[in-house]
């Protein structure tokens, strides 16, 4: 979306009007939905993440200053929603290790996330995993992390490196060095 | 990656320290390597789907609009929460297993306090008389293993939790055990939770 369409579609979104969330939704939904499949590795998740995503955006829209900084703050925001996620899922996790029962729901819900967050035990569920995918799950989490922000968001390294408080250099040489490690996962396994 | 953004990346690796070519070949390897995932990344939300959020969203709106301002309050609360292999248990059931951790983490604090203030207020006599000791040695490690066990499972994220959900609700903690009384925070505590678990954490023989 060009900056002044970009600009007047988020005065409109301030002013409530469906139409202009709208655009927003069909302009960054499906790459938000790539974002967060890639790093949940579930349908169902990444739909719900989106579904969250929006509503929250809703809320927030009134806040948001736009000084031609949208992008990141956007996926400031579902970064964010991704590192909770995961919060969540240690939780569970650990009050499973401390005691839940079998027939307790808490323990079902981990197995399974779990199962879906696998890709190894969701290609023996049958699920379509692609090889994008699997071969993501073979990187280290922060690398795979900066290389869905910076691929899907498409906003500058600087910005990536602010929002995880890392170097400039480190996120440009993870990217660097992540991508071509994927790149050589999925040339192989397609050869 | 656009021309825009492989000139910044040249310019940043520039400024830490990399030659020219070596800047270069790097953002052109970058960016090729993202022109090869882009064509293999295929993954697009379902129009069905799509469609379905728009109408929430201008639903939501529309009712926002009813009341003059989007409202965090206003926003629906959920019956029951979605499991991810799609079956749903409900909303109270959650707050009972919050309510069972607060009651965990309390009852854990109070036997703990408890415990360290018989230690202060009771200077240790010292080692046991070596009969004791020699007869009865496992009674020893059945009581450390005992008075340890619960003070273990401590999580800090759990406290944060608890905290969040007090200041939330206005917990009064007395209305939450009884006041002052060990047996009936036992009782309520074993009744709240429900578990084997609990129960033994409550009363080690398993009834509480």
């Amino acid at each position: 979306m060009e900056s002044e369409a970009l600009t007047e579609t988020i005065r409109q979104c301030q002013q409530g009007q469906g139409d202009a969330f709208a655009r927003l939704l069909h302009e960054y939904g499906p790459r938000l939905f790539g974002y967060f499949i890639r790093t949940t590795g579930s349908t169902t998740e990444a739909e719900d993440l989106l579904q969250d995503m929006f509503l929250k955006l809703l809320e927030r829209i009134e806040d948001y200053r736009h000084e031609g900084r949208f992008e990141p703050w956007l996926f400031r925001i579902a970064a964010n929603m991704i590192r909770d996620r995961g919060r969540k899922l240690q939780r569970q996790s650990r009050s499973l290790a401390t005691g839940a029962e079998p027939g307790n729901p808490l323990h079902r819900t981990v197995d399974s996330t779990d199962e879906r967050a696998d890709p190894g035990r969701r290609l023996e569920l049958g699920e379509d995993i692609d090889l994008m995918q699997k071969a993501l799950w073979k990187l280290p989490e922060l690398d795979r992390e900066i290389i869905l922000l910076r691929f899907y968001s498409g906003v500058s390294f600087k910005d990536i490196a602010d929002q995880l408080q890392i170097p400039v250099g480190t996120a440009i040489a993870k990217v660097h060095r992540g991508l071509k490690k994927l790149k050589k996962i999925m040339t192989e396994n397609e050869s | 990656m656009n021309r825009k953004s492989e000139k910044e990346v040249i310019e940043q690796l520039k400024q830490l320290g990399a030659s020219e070519p070596d800047a270069e070949q790097t953002a052109r390897e970058i960016c090729e390597t993202e022109h090869f995932l882009r064509r293999q990344d295929s993954i697009e939300p379902s129009p069905a789907f799509m469609q379905r959020l728009e109408s929430q969203l201008r639903e939501k709106l529309a009712g926002a609009s009813g009341s003059g301002h989007t409202d965090k309050q206003s926003m629906p609360t959920p019956a029951f929460v979605g499991r991810r292999d799609g079956a749903k248990f409900p909303v109270w059931l959650k707050r009972v297993g919050s309510v069972a951790a607060a009651a965990a983490i309390v009852f854990i604090a109070i036997i703990a306090f408890r415990g360290n203030q018989k230690e202060s207020t009771h200077p240790s006599p010292g080692p046991p008389p070596p009969k004791y000791v020699m007869d009865t040695p496992e009674l020893w490690e059945l009581e450390l293993v005992e008075f340890e066990e619960p003070v273990l499972q401590v999580d800090d994220l759990v406290i944060s939790e608890v905290l969040e959900l007090w200041t939330e609700a206005d917990w009064d903690i007395e209305n939450l055990f009884g006041k002052e009384n060990d047996d009936e925070a036992a009782r309520n505590f074993a009744s709240m939770v429900g578990s084997r678990d609990a129960r033994k954490l409550v009363s080690p023989g398993g009834a509480a």
